[in-house]
């Protein structure tokens, strides 16, 4: 009987058969309560420019600016020194929580983070803890989100990578495009790990993103967003008593990438 | 799938995501249970990838990709169950209490060593078993729901066919086999 057929035909046949019934009403009731108990996550921050549609962009940046102003209205007690926030005609930024500094292009606006990141927090669980810069009037909304928490105590570059895979979201996962997988490279003339996604097609190249993360004066260090800014931030990214480096950087302000296997 | 329910849910409308899931959960439970070989694994994973879909909604760019981000989830959900549960493999008994009236894969021998030939695949290689033969989905598909590249994709499903032709070579060779060596 089983002669003529071929062997994928034969396996397709017993999955066929092997997937017959219903899944139990039940099962549906208790995932509904649990939805319905569920806080839907908002549009990440770090995700911020990959939305590949206007209308939810729209819908994210309003959200997102939202969460930033009600985030700078009521939850910092007092007014604070926004070092470099929304330079009108570029220059040097100093993250008041974060401590690195880099050189803004005159336009950019800068959102400082409100609220300290903590160790082995999602930083989807408080867009206040990231300073985020913007390009108004971009077409594509770009922007890029950078925060640092404190790495565990004798974090290597490797082990702080481990750290952060254990706390971030997959890589890639909604534009369903391509990773290149994490890849070496240098910030501040620190070792550093590159991942670059990028979508597939030219409808979702907004979705295109860059992520860098690095050790730094004992904390953990993530850069996330846009490319084009991204390349534009790291040329000029630093950071105060940094952790010296295993392999002595060229240039401090060189950033540099690799597929070698670690940093 | 309808695009305006993925729209209303993504803007937290409960009701929009219940329909959305419920046109979608035999199919998912019927893609779960063949990867796990576990009706009440599968219940979870389902229950998982829906609670995990509701939760992510906001963050799906592309409303029309619903079904293929949902079927990842699940897979993905799939992982989660065996990882954590250390069922994956040859331990998950499968207790058939009659054979199908309706034989279509053409002998119990054939189910028998199908199912010998599954339980030694990886999850990730049952997982694209299933994609492929039972869902239909091309290999780049199949690279989409699995979040692999494509050639991992046709590696995965080239070993797993070969794991399965090979299980039912081994059936025709030796009929007997058929009723000797069934996991205990």
């Amino acid at each position: 009987m089983t002669g003529p057929r071929s062997a994928e035909d034969r396996i397709a046949l017993w999955l066929e058969e092997e997937s017959a019934g219903f899944l139990p009403d039940r099962v549906l009731d208790a995932t509904f309560d649990r939805t319905r108990d569920t806080h839907q996550r908002g549009p990440s921050v770090w995700r911020l420019p990959s939305m590949t549609r206007p209308i939810p962009a729209v819908i994210a940046v309003g959200a997102a600016a939202v969460i930033v102003v009600a985030a700078v209205l009521f939850l910092r007690p007092a007014p604070r020194e926004r070092v470099g926030d929304s330079p009108a005609t570029g220059g040097p930024y100093t993250s008041p929580l974060f401590a690195y500094t880099v050189d803004i292009p005159a336009g950019w606006e800068v959102a400082p983070a409100t609220t300290p990141w903590p160790a082995g927090q999602r930083i989807e669980a408080d867009p206040g803890s990231v300073d985020t810069f913007r390009i108004p009037g971009s077409p594509i909304d770009a922007s890029v989100a950078v925060a640092a928490q404190p790495a565990p105590e004798g974090a290597t570059s490797t082990t702080w990578l481990a750290t952060w895979e254990g706390i971030r979201e997959d890589i890639g996962g909604h534009c369903f495009g391509s990773s290149t997988g994490w890849m070496t490279a240098r910030v501040a003339g620190l070792p550093a790990w590159h991942v670059k996604w990028r979508c597939d097609s030219a409808p979702y190249e907004r979705s295109n993103w860059d992520e860098y993360t690095f050790l730094a004066g004992g904390m953990g260090y993530v850069i996330s967003g846009n490319p084009t800014m991204i390349d534009r931030m790291i040329e000029s990214f630093r950071v105060p008593s940094a952790v010296p480096s295993a392999v002595p950087s060229a240039s401090p302000k060189a950033i540099e990438t690799s597929s070698s296997p670690s940093p | 799938m309808d695009r305006s329910l993925v729209e209303a849910a993504q803007r937290g409308d409960h009701d929009a995501f219940e329909a959305l899931a419920i046109g979608a959960a035999d199919r998912l439970f019927a893609i779960a249970r063949l990867i796990l070989r576990d009706a009440h694994l599968a219940e979870d994973a389902v229950q998982e990838a829906l609670v995990h879909a509701w939760r992510d909604l906001p963050r799906l760019r592309d409303p029309e990709r619903f079904d293929a981000w949902l079927r990842r989830l699940l897979v993905n959900a799939c992982a989660d169950q065996g990882r954590h549960r250390r069922r994956w493999s040859a331990e998950i008994q499968i207790v058939r209490a009659e054979p199908a009236t309706n034989d279509a894969t053409g002998s119990m021998a054939d189910r028998d060593q199908l199912e010998r030939g599954f339980r030694r695949l990886k999850p990730e290689q049952r997982a694209a078993v299933v994609l492929h033969f039972y869902l239909g989905l091309t290999l780049a598909e199949v690279a989409d729901a699995l979040g692999i590249p494509e050639g991992t994709a046709k590696s995965r499903l080239h070993y797993a066919t070969e794991t399965l032709r090979a299980a039912l070579d081994a059936d025709a060779r030796t009929p007997a086999a058929a009723t000797n060596g069934r996991p205990a």
